[in-house]
């Protein structure tokens, strides 16, 4: 799930490194714009539907929370 | 709080847009995004085509349109006219009110209540349930209810946030009392502690407009505003909106014994195609339900948005002929939110361009 989340990422911001252990809303890798593009691309790949109350910079801010967000939101 | 009113209804709804659109596909240059994020912006965001006024032109201009067409239509006459309710943060000036402009125009009558209420997103709610208030102390006579924004004047065309959904229209709706029993429910909220989540900081009295504040200066998203131009937290408005609109509509829906079901449609406030879209996961229902094609081809016009919803869809909501009860909701500026759960039969409805000059 790791390596798709980090595929997705690079394609949307492909001057940014995604395997790099740091917070990418705090770091300006990903603005808002880029949240809702994710949290859309994340549905079409992953078959599910998050939640909108879900839809915080704290759950996208690095591979780890997406993952937690996506399984959270397969349940 | 919910109110109540007995034996209302909307018998009528006008919108008038302009003719003008813009597409953002074709603003490439004005804000910081690849082809490939403006791409996938359209998709998730509903970034489209907005009908945008020409400059000078204003809400009032509009109305006074709309109002010849209704009474050309013979929609009302003249003296049914007991209030002029406007709803809109467009004002044609600081003095004198659009409804006092509106009603000088026309063979009105002179004790016409006219009202201008600042509101915006959530205007038509808020001009519902005013009109409804209004109704209980006018008998015989209906309400001219006009809700409508020309916030594109007030967005920059270098604010990627806000400009690629901001459109303009006005909207006009007859309300009025029927003999027919009709319980109507409608509830108000506000979160002034938000309340500079949207927000225009030059052009009143706090700070007036100067060459000074006219500067455009860019923030750390790439978006170039001056402190004339609207700034909008989109990120915290989204989660009031979908944490509250829920909430909102499940207390009307307690006081009026009915359930999520029992709704025909949810006519909502046309925000963003993402936030509808989330609302209506939220709420377990679909689109065709819950219209949210508004914004990617008119633009989001503020307090216009669910007349235009209303316009544009009309024919198929109320294609059986039957009565249909209603869910509006409306949340935004303030912060405010509103919602008015209705039976209602088909309004006449009309979507008709302005022509500028």
């Amino acid at each position: 799930m790791k390596e798709q989340i980090i595929e997705i990422l690079t394609e949307l911001r492909p001057e940014f490194d995604f395997t790099e252990d740091v917070n990418f809303i705090e770091e300006g890798m990903l603005d808002s714009f880029d949240m809702v593009s994710l949290v859309d691309e994340i549905e079409s790949k992953f078959g599910i539907a998050i939640n909108g109350t879900d839809v915080l910079p704290e759950n996208f801010c690095s591979v780890d929370a997406i993952c937690e967000t996506i399984l959270k939101n397969q349940k | 709080m919910v109110t109540s009113f007995n034996n209302k209804t909307i018998s009528a709804i006008y919108t008038v847009l302009p003719t003008h659109e813009v597409d953002f596909m074709d603003e490439t240059g004005n804000y910081s995004f690849t082809e490939a994020q403006m791409k996938k912006l359209k998709k998730v965001m509903g970034f489209g085509t907005r009908r945008i006024a020409m400059e000078g032109e204003t809400v009032g201009d509009y109305a006074v349109y709309g109002v010849q067409k209704m009474l050309e239509d013979e929609v009302f006459k003249e003296d049914e006219i007991g209030a002029i309710i406007v709803t809109t943060t467009s004002p044609d000036h600081f003095i004198p009110p659009i409804s006092n402009i509106i009603q000088g125009k026309f063979n009105f009558d002179e004790d016409v209540v006219c009202i201008d209420i600042s509101q915006g997103c959530c205007g038509y709610t808020v001009g519902l349930t005013y009109s409804f208030m209004t109704l209980n102390s006018l008998e015989g006579k209906k309400v001219l209810l006009v809700s409508g924004d020309m916030l594109s004047a007030r967005v920059s065309t270098r604010d990627r946030a806000s400009r690629p959904i901001t459109g303009d229209g006005v909207t006009l709706s007859i309300v009025e009392n029927t003999q027919e029993e009709n319980k109507i429910f409608c509830s108000l909220k506000n979160d002034g502690k938000d309340a500079f989540a949207v927000y225009v900081p030059a052009g009143g009295t706090r700070m007036p407009i100067t060459p000074e504040t006219t500067k455009e200066e860019q923030d750390e998203f790439g978006n170039w505003r001056g402190k004339q131009h609207l700034v909008m937290q989109g990120d915290l408005v989204f989660n009031i909106i979908i944490n509250m609109t829920p909430v909102m509509m499940e207390e009307l829906l307690s006081k009026s014994g009915d359930k999520m079901d029992d709704v025909d449609y949810f006519i909502c406030h046309q925000s963003s195609s993402f936030t509808l879209k989330k609302l209506a996961q939220r709420l377990e229902v679909t689109e065709e339900r819950l219209p949210r094609d508004i914004v990617p081809k008119y633009g989001n016009s503020s307090s216009a948005t669910i007349p235009v919803t209303m316009c544009e869809h009309c024919g198929r909501l109320f294609a059986d002929g039957k009565k249909k009860k209603i869910m509006f909701a409306a949340f935004g500026t303030g912060m405010s939110l509103g919602a008015v759960l209705m039976d209602l039969k088909k309004p006449i409805c009309k979507l008709i361009d302005y022509p500028h000059k």
